[in-house]
C-alpha cells in the first residue's frame, strides 16, 4: 500500500499520515477448500435449538431428532446420555459456529 | 464467492491484522502494531514526520504517533506506549482509545465496498472470572465496523484458530491463542465451539514481571522477548532470558491449571472420546521451547482429556486473520 494521507477522516481527526502497511499475499484457494468445508459441516449440524431447565445449558438436537420430539417437549425432560454424541452445545450461535 | 466483498480482521491488544480476499485469487493480509503516542511537536512541523516516513494523526490539537511509529519513538524517548485494547477489549479507561482504533481499522480493511460487505471480527473469550467485559467490547466493535460499512459478525479468536488451522481435523480439537493480553482457550467438537474462556496473562505479563525483578525498563524486556525462535526458552542464555523463560513457564503452567479446572468442572466436554489436538497461535508462541514446555507441563496434571498432537499454527501471527475470513467466505457460500 502507498503512502496515504486522509484531510478528513473525522470531525476530530484532521491530518493522517499512514506509511507503507507491511502486506503479504496467499492464495486464496486453500482457504476457499477450509471455507467449504466449514460451510458443509456447520449446514449439517444441528439447527433446533431446545430450552432445557435453568442451570442447564442450552442443549442442541439434530433437525430430525428434534422434529420427532416436539409435541412432547412441554413435558419431558431429554435424557442426556440418550443425546449424546448428538449433543452439541451452542450457547454462543454470534460467534461462528451455527 | 466473487461479488461479495469479504474481510477477517483479528483485533489483538498488541496488533491488528486484516486478511481480504482479493478479485485475483489472491488473499491479502497486512498487520499494524496496535499502538499510538501522544508527540509534542507544532503542528506546523507535521512536514518533518511525514518526511521521516513517521505515521501519525492528528486530533484535535493533539500529535500522535501511530502503529510502529508509536513503538520506535516510545523506545527512543522512554515512554510507554498507548494502546486501544487492553487485555484483549476496548480499553474505555483511554480517552483516545475507540477514535485511534476506528483510524487504524480503517487503515487497514478500508471502507465497505457496497451493500453486501462482510467483515469477520475476532473477539476474545471472557475469562475464566467471568466478567461480561466481552459484550461491551464487541457492541462497539459492531458499530465500529457498521459505521464503515460493513456487516459485522463477531468470532470468538480462539474458534477462529480451530478454522484455520485444524480443517484436517473436522474442525475438532483445541486453538489457543496467545496475545499480549490474554491466552485465548476454545475447545470445539465439529466447529462448534464447545468450551471458551481466556486466560488472563499472555505477553504483557511476561514483561512486566521480568522487568520487575530485573529492575530494567519494559521496553527492554519487550524487545528480548520478541527475538522469537531466536529466544530459546530451554537453553535461555542472558539474564534477561532466564527471567523471561521463568515467566514463560510460569504462565503456561498457570493457564493448564486454569483449563484443567474448567475442563473438568464441564460435562460437554464428554463428547470428546478420542484425543484431541492442541494448537497455538500469536507471536507470544514463536520462541522456542514453547510447545516442548507446554507439552512437558500437561503431562504432569492429569488433564481430563486425551492429548493429541501438539503444535504451532501455520504462520501463526496471522492465523486468526486467516480463521476469521474462512468463516466470512463460509457464511457466504
Amino acid at each position: 500500500m502507498a503512502d496515504q494521507e486522509s484531510p478528513v477522516v473525522s470531525d476530530e481527526i484532521k491530518v493522517v499520515h499512514l506509511a507503507e502497511i507491511p502486506t503479504k499475499m496467499i492464495k486464496a484457494g486453500e482457504l476457499e477448500n477450509i471455507a467449504r468445508a466449514l460451510a458443509e459441516l456447520t449446514a449439517q449440524k444441528p439447527v433446533e435449538e431446545i430450552s432445557v431447565p435453568e442451570k442447564t445449558e442450552a442443549i442442541v438436537i439434530p433437525q430430525a431428532e428434534a422434529r420427532s420430539s416436539r409435541g412432547i417437549l412441554g413435558d419431558i425432560s431429554f435424557s442426556l446420555g440418550k443425546l449424546t454424541g448428538s449433543v452439541v452445545n451452542s450457547f454462543n450461535k454470534e460467534e461462528g459456529a451455527s | 464467492m466473487m461479488g461479495n466483498e469479504m474481510k477477517g480482521l483479528y483485533i489483538g491488544t498488541m496488533n491488528l491484522i486484516s486478511s481480504s480476499l482479493a478479485e485475483d485469487g489472491m488473499v491479502q493480509l497486512k498487520r499494524l502494531r496496535h499502538g499510538f503516542l501522544k508527540i509534542k511537536i507544532e503542528s506546523s512541523m507535521t512536514g518533518i514526520l511525514k518526511n521521516e516516513g513517521l505515521q501519525y494523526a492528528e486530533v484535535g490539537r493533539d500529535l500522535y504517533a501511530l502503529g510502529d511509529s508509536a513503538s520506535h519513538m516510545a523506545h527512543v524517548t522512554g515512554q510507554n506506549i498507548n494502546r486501544s485494547i487492553c487485555n484483549g477489549i476496548l480499553d474505555s479507561k483511554e480517552e483516545k482509545a475507540e477514535i485511534i482504533l476506528k483510524l487504524l481499522i480503517e487503515t487497514l480493511i478500508g471502507k465497505a465496498n457496497g451493500e453486501n460487505s462482510l467483515c469477520c471480527y475476532s473477539v476474545p473469550a471472557e475469562t475464566s472470572e467471568g466478567e461480561h467485559r466481552v459484550v461491551y467490547h464487541s457492541e462497539v466493535m459492531n458499530e465500529m465496523l457498521k459505521s464503515l460499512g460493513y456487516r459485522p459478525l463477531a468470532v470468538n479468536e480462539g474458534l477462529a484458530l480451530v478454522f484455520s488451522s485444524l480443517a484436517a481435523r473436522r474442525f475438532t480439537g483445541m486453538g489457543i491463542s496467545c496475545g499480549g493480553g490474554l491466552l485465548n482457550v476454545c475447545l470445539a467438537h465439529q466447529a462448534h465451539m464447545i468450551e471458551s474462556f481466556s486466560v488472563d496473562r499472555g505477553g504483557d505479563w511476561i514483561d512486566e514481571n521480568a522487568s520487575k525483578v530485573l529492575g530494567m525498563p519494559l521496553r527492554a524486556v519487550t524487545m528480548a522477548k520478541e527475538k522469537g525462535t531466536a529466544l530459546d526458552l530451554e537453553k535461555p542464555t542472558t539474564r534477561i532470558e532466564k527471567a523471561i523463560a521463568v515467566y514463560y513457564k510460569e504462565m503456561i503452567r498457570y493457564a493448564i491449571e486454569i483449563m484443567r479446572k474448567r475442563i473438568e468442572g464441564s460435562r460437554k466436554c464428554s463428547i470428546f472420546q478420542d484425543p484431541i489436538d492442541i494448537v497455538f497461535s500469536g507471536a507470544v508462541a514463536l520462541p522456542k521451547g514453547f510447545v516442548s514446555i507446554f507439552s512437558q507441563e500437561i503431562s504432569k496434571v492429569g488433564f481430563p482429556l486425551k492429548v493429541g498432537q501438539i503444535s504451532l499454527a501455520h504462520d501463526l501471527e496471522y492465523a486468526i486473520a486467516r480463521g476469521c475470513l474462512i468463516k466470512a467466505m463460509s457464511e457466504v457460500l
